[in-house]
């Protein structure tokens, strides 16, 4: 089942794509869409789109091609190309470097059909000429000199692709659709009210006419929820609020109106079954953050993972992570969706490495707890009990005084991207290796401004450090390590040339052999990474794209 | 709560230049005696929005995490309060240093008497006992120069001294000259804040040449070290036998033994004056 998925098929549409010439348009759509073995799903009045859905279900079978934030529904965030492989990788060069505005650069580029598309900061849209870096238009969209971003930088982190559409969720949190042939903007909608905090930060998740975008904001004191627009019109389709209010399902896990400001943000893209019709989505810490006197209970749905009906938003399940969290480790985590013999037949799950620092396998069709432990050093919990929740250590608690408590608030892991490899069956985790003394204060709540009850204070320098750890996707025991001097903020990509690519935030780009975490190659960037790997073909030649500071490079064989 | 349509509100900065003015008044003007001692009100107000704003990334007491140490009294992006207020509210931009903007002018100059309050306290919290001009004498006969500068001169092997009475309590000189394996300096390294400076370290290559040195810089790929001559040697980490990272000791040794109490207030006091130009970026 994995190697069909993984098989080296799937490079008919780059032949195809060869012989397109200009304003040769719906000839390319029509091929494109045979040869994904799709049905043209053709809107009234309209030229079928570039990327049907159709094409994102099946994004695993054009290799050449980047179609979605994390590569694929199931989120692997692996290009089954092989060109580049442990033998030649040393070989690699840099084919260009695209500039970007200043800022943190945290996007993952998407390679359609002859474009890249990639966010700039803080909400910038950009299409390239991958073959070149050239850019062929750029998106700025106004925002008020006063947009808020409390809790977070201002960055971006990439867009969704569906039909002649790209998506892009801004800081001062509206959903903007862009033609993606031209840039122009087709409709932009708010999504939250930025005067108050709310904002958006990850790539959304476009699935069958549907965009699905979070928010980010519980440093501010939001009550967090999910959207899903119709990806035609932007009209909003649903809403799950992801901190119940009175009467509703788990708000007796809240104290007093602690609700209202409950936090629960969902700021990065989730994972998606399109034979389940469920999404998989990470949500944050409960606010504010360190201070939990204000609301005593578990805090549901705060850190927790819940799997929503893509056409209604309906919780079909949801598993909480760290009840009553006070170390701002939020859930958001990518959830990577994998099809295993799971103790003698085949079962559906979701594992995450999470922000608390465990590890843990569900099913995904229940939610079931099947297995967790812990990945990274952490001194708050003496485990988990059967069902998976944690078994919390006293006195690990922030205070006044401050309290060293493994890891630190940025977590074992964060934003950045884990990476499964199908044939390996590891899952490659970007670790950070840290510890914090954790100080509680008083929090008031007050609109639009930080509401967070507290700090940290970092073991930092020498004192911290970082991993690339190879998970046994089953079980999460080790299987390799690779040290980094400092703990990571750049996600991971495997891929069938059996190599991990990642960064550090010295500016080396490297990449590691899957198998045993054996360093094949490296090279200086000259300025810390901070985004995810990501893959394409183009000429017949892999490119591997990743960045430091504000440079975008790519690389191949050549 | 949503809007619809015209996108969220436009929130303005709230400081004006008016204000900025307003409360650099309030605040010591570079070069300036403190126009008035901060309240203890204000400073605690201040460390609470500081708590709220900054300590995700700077730590509660300033000591650095995501963003650099604000424990020093040299803030090189920050040399005077002006250029504190604009960083705290607008950040810089480039960098992950955000701003600050919700915070109210008031809370703006709260929040800058906090930061202030946090570099290590000057000569001047301590009365002074020794003889400076004697001390300058013990710091030539010892041949301190060997090993630092001090307004260009001397062999830079060991920190910069020149504005050392700036940037440090006198009690943390008289450790530095009695113990100075005990804590490593933190914060100058050329790898980022928080790693230790002048660190002492042996390497073995795959020929069995050993060498020990001083790391200049480092990342997960290779290693910078400087030798006793001051030359430069840089090696992948991957291709060596041995690394070890030698933190429990100092280039420079204990003079616990060299000088009397008398004498060592007497260089204590010398190296309190040293208050010349503050360093630049390194
Ligand atoms: C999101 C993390 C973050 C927050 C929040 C933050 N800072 Fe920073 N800060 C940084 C980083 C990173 C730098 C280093 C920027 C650079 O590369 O120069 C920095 C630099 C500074 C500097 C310059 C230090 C120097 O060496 O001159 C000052 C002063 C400063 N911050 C004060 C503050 C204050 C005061 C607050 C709260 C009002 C604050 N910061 C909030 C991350 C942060
Ligand atoms: C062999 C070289 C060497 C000599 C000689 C030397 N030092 Fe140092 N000194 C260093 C190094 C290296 C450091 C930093 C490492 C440490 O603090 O241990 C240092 C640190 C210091 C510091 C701390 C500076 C700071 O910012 O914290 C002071 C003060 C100092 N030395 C004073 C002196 C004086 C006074 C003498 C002469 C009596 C002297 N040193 C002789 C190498 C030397």
């Amino acid at each position: 089942m994995i190697a069909a998925r993984f098989g080296k098929k799937g490079h008919a549409p780059g032949r195809a794509r060869a012989r397109y010439g200009r304003g040769a348009a719906a000839v390319r759509w029509a091929a494109a869409a045979l040869v994904a073995g799709a049905t043209l799903p053709l809107a009234p009045g309209r030229l079928a789109g570039q990327v049907p859905y159709d094409r994102l279900v099946n994004a695993a079978s054009e290799p050449a091609h980047w179609l979605t934030y994390s590569g694929t529904y199931f989120a692997e965030r692996f290009s089954p190309l092989e060109q580049i492989d442990v033998g030649n990788v040393g070989e690699l060069r840099v084919d260009w470097v695209y500039q970007t505005s200043p800022g943190l650069v945290e996007t993952t580029p998407l390679v359609v059909d002859g474009v890249m598309y990639l966010t700039e900061p803080p909400s910038t849209v950009t299409a390239l000429d991958p073959r070149t870096g050239r850019r062929i238009w750029r998106y700025v969209p106004s925002m008020p000199d006063g947009t808020l971003n409390i809790g977070f930088p201002r960055v971006n982190r990439g867009v969704a692709i569906l039909d002649d559409m790209v998506y892009v969720g801004t800081l001062d949190a509206r959903l903007i659709a862009l033609d993606a042939e031209s840039g122009v903007e087709r409709w932009s909608t708010v999504v939250g009210d930025n005067a108050i905090g709310f904002s958006m930060t990850g790539a959304p998740l476009a699935i069958d006419g549907k965009v699905i975008v979070g928010v980010a904001g519980a440093e501010a004191g939001i009550r967090g929820y999910l959207d899903a627009y119709d990806a035609e019109t932007g009209e909003r389709l649903w809403r799950t609020f992801t901190v119940p209010a009175p009467g509703e399902p788990g708000s007796d896990t809240w104290g007093g109106d602690s609700w209202e400001h409950g936090g629960g943000s969902t700021w990065l893209t989730g994972s998606y079954d399109p034979e389940l019709h469920l999404i998989y989505w990470g949500i944050g810490n409960p606010a504010p953050d360190w201070n939990g006197d204000v609301r005593p209970g578990d805090n549901l749905f705060t850190c927790a993972l819940i799997a929503f009906d893509a056409d209604t938003g309906e919780m079909r399940w949801w598993f909480q992570f760290t009840p009553h969290d006070v170390h701002d480790w939020d859930a958001t985590e990518i959830p990577v969706l994998v099809d295993l013999d799971w103790e003698g037949s085949p079962r559906k799950l979701v594992v995450m490495a999470n922000r608390n620092a465990f590890y843990y396998v569900l099913d995904r069709e229940t939610g079931e707890f099947l297995h967790g432990q812990e990945y990274s050093k952490q001194t708050w919990a003496a485990g988990l009990d059967a069902n998976g929740r944690p078994i919390v250590l006293p006195d690990t608690e922030p205070t006044a005084e401050g309290n060293l408590v493994w890891p630190s608030l940025q977590g074992a892991t964060n934003w950045f991207s884990p990476s499964y490899h199908p044939g390996l069956e590891t899952l490659f985790v970007p670790v950070r290796h840290m510890g914090a003394v954790y100080y509680k204060a008083e929090a008031e709540y007050e609109p639009g401004r930080p509401y967070m009850g507290g700090g940290e204070q970092a073991l930092a320098g020498d004192d911290a450090w970082g991993y690339v750890k190879a998970l046994d996707v089953r079980t999460g025991d080790l299987r390799w390590e690779f040290q980094l001097l400092t703990p990571p903020w750049n996600g991971l990509m495997a891929t069938a040339g059996g190599l991990v690519f990642g960064g550090t935030n010295e500016g080396n780009f490297f990449a590691l052999d899957a198998e045993t975490g054996e360093s094949l190659w490296d090279f200086n960037a000259g300025a810390p990474t901070r985004s995810n790997p990501m893959a394409f073909e183009l000429d017949g030649r892999q490119r591997v794209v990743m960045s430091a500071g504000n440079a975008v490079f790519v690389f191949s064989l050549r | 709560m949503l809007t619809g349509g015209g996108g969220p509100g436009v929130r303005t900065g709230p400081v004006t230049g008016v204000a900025v003015l307003a409360i650099g008044a309030l605040l010591t003007l570079p070069g300036s005696a403190p126009a008035q001692a901060p309240s203890e009100h204000d400073l605690t107000r201040g460390r609470m929005h500081y708590i709220a704003s900054c300590a995700r990334c700077h730590g509660v007491e300033g000591a650095g995490g995501e963003g650099p140490s604000l424990a020093r009294s040299d803030l090189p992006r920050a040399p005077d309060d002006e250029s504190l207020m604009r960083i705290m509210r607008g950040g810089i931009s480039g960098t992950g240093m955000s701003g600050s903007w919700w915070l109210s002018p008031g809370e703006l100059s709260q929040v800058a008497l906090y930061v202030r309050s946090l570099a290590p306290s000057g000569p001047g919290d301590v009365e002074m006992v020794g003889d400076p001009a004697r001390g300058l004498g013990l710091f030539e006969s010892a041949r301190c120069s060997r090993c630092h500068t001090i307004g260009g001169f001397g062999t830079s092997r060991g920190p910069d001294l020149t504005s050392v009475g700036l940037r440090r309590g006198t009690s943390h000189l008289r450790e530095a000259v009695l113990d100075p394996a005990a804590a490593l300096p933190r914060g100058q390294t050329a790898i980022a804040p928080e790693f230790s400076d002048y660190l002492m370290v042996r390497v073995v290559d795959s020929d069995g040449n050993e060498m020990t040195g001083m790391r200049m810089n480092e990342d997960t790929y290779t290693i910078q070290l400087k030798d006793g001559r001051g030359r430069l040697h840089s090696y992948y980490k991957p291709a060596l036998v041995e690394l070890e990272k030698q933190f429990d000791r100092s280039l420079m040794r204990s003079y616990r033994d060299t000088f009397t109490d008398e004498e060592l207030d007497d260089l204590v006091a010398y190296l309190s004056t040293l208050r010349g130009s503050v360093r630049g970026i390194s």
